[in-house]
């Protein structure tokens, strides 16, 4: 790939809108949720203000805490944005879609829990233990599906980098409905597999009901929470920010997997922008939809939930070396 | 003060003579670069040759053993007691260097030998219940490893009837290699043969344990290689997917122990085990696509191994260096007891948080590299078609994923116990910043860990040299798209230099934008612990808490025993004292190495039954039976 000054400009553009459409998306899902619920609902805003509100506080350090705690909210904010620069959204040159590598994706989220955990353990808060024990219990059972899943796109499309993964899946959709005749290149079943794997790891990963719920403080049933339950002010924000983006992440690439679309000049951006748009309103609602219908489960279940995501992506897999 | 001066000059003096030796054999062997010499004395001849894997050994063995020694010159006042132990552990570095050098095999075996009899007196250094146990399993199993090793070194030498490595070439059939690999293995402490590594690496001084686990295990891979690339008559495919899977479960069994680890040496030393089947995959991988004639996916693979060997080498031993530190100043290895080291050694808990994301293969560390190139090659392995490979790259790709999350979760649970939170007891208060002089010799290491991460480039250059040596192929070090496979078209691509600095950038801009756009004000305050006063410090989460639910859903790895006892109290809640032990054991163990043991002491007893007895004529009886045995054999089978 030869970068020229559009791609860049359009790749610095694409970065900035999904970084700030982020809290969007989250509190779309909320306000779904609330309006389900018979509740009114927040404004769907909110959680910008929310964000706006929280950098105007004070921090408030433990007194056990050390360098970990003012570095790792940055280290893991940093580690999403450094994701989203990498994804393509709407725009097939991302800019730093030249190194866009599957593994490095998702070696960056493992970076992210790294830190996030280590920030939970350093005040030596009870809480923060169990918050990083647990979530190292669920990254332990989904990384592997991630990467079975990052791994079986590569295989199927035989690219290494995820900027050139949707741009193959999206030709070979596109050769296959323009021609009319059904290219061998592309396959139904296996994009499907993974969007429902990929959906599976989501829900654990953005601590999301019936994993985790992302509203709660219950120490019984806290995930996610627990481990940023020490940070407050900016350090809080950055945290909730972060944990848009990587919602953001993932509902991109389950966008991108089952209809990818991305432009890949000037003039084909207002559609894939709105395409993309209206794609993730739909899988907002898709997540709202499951957090509604299901009741949180207990922690010894998430499991057998995260071994049937296995076993769908290893299916793919298997689908996709068929060509060999 | 008279009396005790001799002893500081045995430590200054082999400490600098190590780092000595160790420079001077670099340089040696960079001058005398593919050049051969023998040393001739009136019993054997001792050939060396400075191949370019050699010298990749020779350099990486003289630069941690330089580490360690600049970490020892104060680390090891405590041994000054009884300075033995720097004699030996110069001696220990020089037969490794030499033996790396060495062209023929009786050079070879010799300072194998010496390499195995000076760690294992290092093992038992310390003289305890304990260091004597781990020093003869050690030393039982290293030497099962040498009989291996000499048998096939003897058929090598039945075949072509030379003791010089250079008519070896080509020359090892199936036989050999598994021979050969089976007692490397048994050194390199791969599953079925590791239950040695566990107890031998921790009992020794800390500078030791840095030495063996850093760059003794490697000598093993050093072996293997060496007979899989150089001697193998290039058949057998199915040993390399052995290899592969071997090490896959290997990485995983050694990981899975580690996690339920408290004491710090223990977890690093099953971490090791998970390393070294981390380089079995990548060995396995590489000797199949050498057999199946598939070039770029063999030279990919063995530039994995390489980096994973200097990787995995300069953060463990600055690990080890660092466990040995907090041993030193806390009196205790044991993580429960620790806590909040990172207040008290706040540039040993850096270093140390370093090190430790670079064994967890965090971006962009060395590790991370080591490993992503291990990724590609599995992936490129699956393109290749060949159906064996397709699923047993599939299984591996699936456990070595695992691998790493659960790698992620035991080191930050050995960071966050260790250095993190409030300090447990009394040991963890006590610590104090380390000396200068063993700060500097972990941030070497440490260092050259980070450079290797983000600007490999040069490091992937000279590594080729090796690896050309080795398989007749480049990696093209730059870009590091490198990755052509079986279509010769790039296939990914990782620029480590352009990641890292657009992290800065935006980790930059983030900071100042948050610096000017949010309140700076901050307060300090206690922890949040629901209103309550916990007073307790032992009340905050444990180790053992940590790592136990993932051990629950992978329960099958383990076999423990835990069990909790109280007084028998009135008060149902409110109980005065109650004890709770946990036993993890190595499954292993259980199931093979001590109904072996328990055969072996059976037979022995039976056959003791029947030789010994008390007359002297069924004694000479058999001296005479086993003349004939010898005479049968000679007419029959060397004739």
């Amino acid at each position: 790939m030869n970068y020229n000054a559009e791609h860049l400009a359009l790749g610095c553009i694409q970065f900035f809108i999904i970084v700030l459409l982020a809290p969007f998306f989250a509190g779309f899902i909320h306000k779904l949720k609330q309006r389900a619920r018979g509740q009114k609902g927040i404004n769907i805003l909110q959680f910008y203000i929310n964000f706006n509100k929280l950098l105007k506080k004070e921090v408030v350090l433990s007194k056990d805490a050390t360098l970990i705690s003012s570095l790792a909210p940055y280290i893991v904010f940093v580690s999403y944005l450094l994701i989203l620069l990498m994804l393509p959204a709407f725009y097939r040159y991302s800019l730093l879609g030249v190194s866009s590598d599957v593994i490095l994706i998702a070696y960056s989220l493992a970076l992210a829990t790294f830190f996030m955990t280590l920030y939970a353990m350093d005040q030596g808060s009870a809480f923060g233990g169990l918050g990083a024990s647990r979530e190292w219990f669920l990254t332990v059972l989904s990384e592997p599906s991630l990467i079975f899943i990052f791994i079986s796109l590569a295989i199927y499309t035989k690219q290494g980098r995820i900027t050139d993964i949707f741009y193959f899946i999206q030709n070979g959709a596109e050769n296959a409905f323009l021609s009319g005749a059904h290219s061998s290149s592309v396959s139904i079943a296996i994009p499907f597999l993974l969007f429902i794997s990929l959906f599976i790891v989501s829900i654990s990963e953005n601590a999301r009901i019936p994993i985790d719920n992302p509203e709660t403080h219950l120490e019984l049933t806290m995930f996610h929470e627990a481990n940023i339950l020490e940070a407050s002010g900016k350090h809080l924000g950055i945290y909730e920010y972060g944990s848009y983006l990587k919602l953001t992440i993932f509902l991109t690439i389950m966008s991108l997997i089952l209809f990818p679309y991305m432009a890949v000049n000037i003039y084909q951006v207002p559609l894939a922008l709105t395409t993309y748009f209206i794609k993730m309103i739909i899988l907002c609602g898709l997540i709202a939809g499951v957090e509604i219908v299901n009741p949180k489960m207990r922690v010894f279940r998430a499991p057998n939930v995260l071994s049937v995501s296995f076993i769908l992506s290893l299916i793919a897999m298997i689908l996709s070396i068929r060509g060999f | 003060m008279t009396h005790d001066k001799p002893n500081i000059i045995y430590r200054h003096f082999f400490s600098y003579l190590s780092i000595l030796s160790a420079a001077f054999f670099t340089f040696l062997s960079l001058y005398n670069y593919n050049n051969e010499f023998i040393l001739q004395s009136s019993l054997v001849d001792f050939s060396f040759k400075f191949s370019p894997f050699s010298i990749l050994f020779v350099i990486f063995i003289s630069l941690i053993s330089i580490f360690i020694s600049i970490f020892s010159v104060k680390y090891g006042e405590k041994y000054d007691k009884r300075p033995s132990l720097f004699i030996y552990a110069f001696f220990f570095i020089l037969s490794m260097v030499i033996l790396v050098i060495s062209n023929d095999m009786l050079t070879f075996l010799i300072f194998w030998e010496l390499m195995s009899i000076f760690s294992f007196l290092l093992v038992i250094y310390e003289g305890n219940e304990e260091a004597r146990k781990a020093g003869f399993l050690y030393f039982l199993m290293t030497h099962i490893g040498t009989v291996l090793i000499t048998a096939s070194f003897i058929m090598l030498y039945l075949k072509t009837s030379s003791f010089s490595f250079d008519y070896y070439k080509g020359a090892a059939g199936i036989i050999i290699l598994a021979a050969a690999i089976t007692g490397f293995s048994i050194k390199a402490g791969i599953m079925p043969f590791h239950t040695w590594l566990p107890y031998a690496h921790p009992v020794a001084p800390a500078n030791i344990s840095a030495a063996m686990s850093g760059i003794m295990v490697n000598m093993a891979i050093y072996g293997i290689l060496k007979f899989l690339f150089v001697f193998s008559s290039g058949s057998g495919s199915f040993l390399g997917i052995i290899l592969l899977i071997i090490g896959a479960l290997s990485g995983l069994f050694g990981i899975m122990y580690a996690m339920a680890q408290k004491d710090i040496k223990k977890l690093l030393a099953f971490s090791t085990i998970e390393n070294m089947g981390i380089i079995f995959m990548g060995i396995g991988l590489s000797y199949w696509a050498l057999v199946e004639n598939f070039k770029s996916l063999e030279y990919l693979a063995m530039l994995a191994v390489l980096l994973h060997i200097v990787s995995h080498g300069l953060s463990k031993s600055s690990l080890f260096m660092g466990s040995g530190l907090i041993d030193k100043y806390t009196h205790t290895r044991n993580m429960e007891k620790l806590g909040g080291l990172s207040k008290k050694m706040g540039q040993l808990s850096v270093l140390f948080l370093i090190g430790v994301m670079s064994i967890s293969a965090m971006p962009p560390l060395s590790g991370f590299l080591s490993e992503w190139y291990l990724y590609i090659s599995l992936i490129s392995s699956v393109f290749t078609g060949n159906l064996y490979m397709v699923y047993f790259s599939i299984i591996a790709i699936a456990l070595l994923s695992l691998t790493g999350a659960a790698a992620g979760a035991t080191f930050t649970k050995l960071f966050g116990i260790t250095f993190l939170g409030r300090p447990r007891t009394e040991n963890a208060e006590i610590a104090v910043e380390p000396h200068i002089i063993e700060r500097i010799g972990i941030a070497l290491p440490v260092l050259l860990c980070i450079f290797i991460g983000i600007y490999p480039y040069k490091i992937i250059a000279s590594l080729n040299a090796v690896i050309f040596y080795l398989t007749g192929g480049t990696v093209s070090p730059y870009p590091l798209s490198a990755v052509h496979i079986i279509n010769a078209r790039p296939f990914s691509l990782y620029l480590p230099a352009l990641v890292i600095i657009a992290f800065a950038a935006i980790l930059s801009i983030v900071i100042f934008y948050l610096k000017i756009y949010s309140s700076n004000k901050k307060r300090i305050f206690e922890t949040w612990a629901c209103g309550l006063d916990e007073k307790n410090l032992k009340a905050q989460y444990s180790g053992g808490g940590f790592s136990s639910s993932i051990m629950k859903v992978f329960s099958s790895f383990y076999s423990s025993v835990s069990e909790i006892n109280f007084e028998k109290d009135v008060k149902k809640y409110f109980r005065s004292k109650s004890v709770y032990t946990e036993e993890i054991n190595d499954i292993f163990e259980k199931y093979i190495y001590i109904p072996i043991e328990k055969l072996y002491l059976k037979v022995s007893e039976i056959f003791n039954k029947m030789v010994n007895s008390e007359n002297i004529n069924i004694s000479l009886g058999y001296l005479f039976l086993s003349l004939i045995t010898c005479f049968i054999l000679y007419i029959f089978i060397i004739k």
